[in-house]
């Protein structure tokens, strides 16, 4: 199994190809990339490899199609290369819940159909590449990119595997460019590249699995109080933060080293001051992706298509669109998770609080914004906004990991009935507590200073300092790196 | 022909301006680049009409005339000069 990138396994596997990749002639570097890829994706499960296959296919052909017809042919191929990935996506990832929740719906009725859910792996990564060669042919429609006349390129434009499993989900317009264009090892960042791998290890390997310890105790103890759950919810806030982002991380440093430049995932979320702002800073290449595919397109739609449109105030049809269009891509951003009643509910919950912003606003700005949002009293206003959305965040975060509605109640309940002190004394925690604070202190330096990758611009022995306290963490707290990575299920 | 006075229709609300990066153009995506979000974007527009005296209808609300600065102006432009 190769595909973890913190094991022994895959460092061997990435050197060696790394070697291989820049001592090859030019025209030789893409198709051991590809094969690359596909052995690595094959040493999770080859026989899904036939799907990567099938997408790679068939956007490559449809996309060609698109370039070259007009009219209601042109909208046949975009719908062709829309079913057929939409399609196998909802099977293999939303079919059971369909069913079941089919099901329940005529067993209301009165009625039990005689069906059973079926046996269904999901293939890993499916959701990440999916998009991605969404992108491709949605982009070719809109005659926003000319198709690549390389199946080869293309091919590897699906499944690079430094972002293949989890992200970051790339626009065919940004990545297909760079895997065509030349690649010199002399313009390789290493320095840049090196930090983000590193970094993304230790955010990963120590902080997210330490703290998945605390989370995974918790959360199979139906009798937890409120004060062990409110630190379990705190801990799995830190631990998905710091598994994907470092997941993120590794990818781009892993990239970086094969000349090609991936997307930021994450820019430092816990500085949001709102939902909206930190929808613009978590996850950035899928909610990218839903506001340009999906929200806008709709914003636009909604209002000047449909019985919306016959609204006369303007502002009020704007707003109806909006609101529409917001409910279903925070909809589709919460159930693209997966096919489960607490992604539902998180949905709802994300659109209710971005609407409950919304209607805020106005009473804000007319009220409060000359008095706490300029002059002495900002910085502490962004302090508590801080403070606040953490606090909406990690609710949030505990939809996304209970394992059904009940146990959401369940924990709700706890919190309600007050903390007790014992929880918080417990000596183990001590450990994930500087971790957290070390977490928060460096991701406010970066904010401080504008700039996730400072660090790696400055000399070597400021770095040297820093990877010496990185070790001595890790040494000290202890690198698990037994945890696989919580996106990897999506 | 209208972009400074857009342009300080923006610089109005304080939280838009915080978002407003020194090296803002008039092609920069609005909702893209994060300047602003969909809210902000309706009361720009909202205001627009009585701002520059003029009634937008649906077929008015496009990505094309709505997603900068610079395609705004153009499209107050057209628009008065109907």
């Amino acid at each position: 199994m190769i595909f973890l990138f913190h094991s022994w396994d895959f460092i061997l596997f990435f050197l060696a190809l790394l070697g291989l990749y820049w001592a090859l002639p030019q025209r030789f570097r893409n198709p051991l990339l590809l094969f690359g890829s596909y052995l690595f994706y094959a040493s999770w499960d080859w026989r899904f490899l036939g799907l990567l296959w099938v997408s790679t296919l068939v956007d490559y052909f449809c996309g060609a199609r698109i370039a070259r017809s007009e009219g209601r042919t042109r909208k046949a191929y975009l719908g062709l290369s829309l079913g057929v990935n939409l399609g196998l996506l909802c099977f293999f990832k939303y079919f059971n819940f369909f069913l079941e929740s089919f099901v329940a719906l005529v067993s209301g009725f009165g009625y039990r159909p005689p069906v059973a859910p079926l046996t269904i792996l999901l293939p890993l990564g499916i959701s990440f590449y999916t998009f991605q060669t969404l992108s491709y042919s949605i982009d070719i429609y809109r005659d926003k990119l000319t198709p690549t006349k390389s199946l080869l390129n293309f091919a590897l434009f699906v499944s690079y595997f430094p972002q293949l499993i989890a992200g970051p989900i790339e626009k065919a317009r940004d990545l297909l460019p760079q895997i065509e264009g030349p690649k010199q090892w002399a313009q390789v960042p290493l320095k840049t590249a090196f930090y983000l791998f590193v970094y993304g290890a230790f955010k990963k390997v120590v902080i997210a699995d330490s703290m998945a310890v605390l989370v995974e105790r918790v959360f199979a103890d139906p009798s937890a109080d409120g004060g062990q759950v409110v630190l379990a919810i705190y801990a799995f806030g830190l631990q998905l933060y710091c598994d994907f982002s470092g997941y993120s991380k590794m990818a781009r440093g892993l990239s970086l080293m094969l000349g090609v430049k991936l997307s930021t995932n994450f820019n430092l979320p816990f500085f949001s001051e709102n939902y909206f702002d930190f929808y613009r800073r978590w996850h950035i290449t899928l909610c990218d992706w839903i506001s340009e595919y999906v929200y806008t397109p709709l914003f636009y739609y909604l209002p000047s298509r449909t019985s919306i449109s016959r609204v006369k105030n303007l502002k009020t049809r704007l707003f109806l669109g909006a609101t529409l269009s917001l409910f279903v891509t925070r909809m589709l951003f919460a159930i693209w998770h997966g096919a489960k009643a607490t992604f539902v509910v998180l949905g709802l919950y994300i659109f209710a609080i971005q609407l409950l912003t919304v209607a805020v606003r106005p009473l804000w700005k007319a009220n409060w914004v000359r008095r706490f949002d300029q002059g002495p009293l900002r910085a502490l206003t962004r302090c508590l906004q801080v403070v606040l959305m953490f606090q909406i965040y990690s609710y949030g975060v505990l939809l996304f990991r209970a394992e059904d509605l009940w146990q959401v109640s369940q924990f709700t309940v706890a919190l309600g009935q007050g903390f007790s002190l014992s929880a918080v004394t417990d000596p183990s925690l001590w450990a994930l507590g500087l971790l957290a604070l070390f977490l928060l202190f460096y991701e406010w330096l970066q904010y401080r200073q504008g700039d996730q990758l400072f660090l790696s611009k400055k000399g070597l022995d400021a770095q040297l300092v820093f990877y010496l306290i990185l070790f001595a963490m890790a040494v000290h707290i202890g690198a698990r790196g037994d945890q696989r990575f919580i996106y990897f299920q999506y | 022909m209208y972009t400074s006075e857009l342009m300080e229709m923006l610089r109005s609300d304080p939280a838009v301006r915080r978002r407003l990066p020194d090296d803002f153009q008039m092609t920069d995506h609005l909702l893209e680049s994060g300047v602003l979000d969909s809210f902000d974007l309706i009361n720009l527009v909202a205001e627009l009409e009585p701002r520059f005296d003029i009634v937008l209808g649906p077929e008015d609300l496009t990505q094309d005339n709505f997603s900068t600065i610079d395609n705004l102006n153009r499209f107050l432009i057209r628009k008065k000069g109907c």
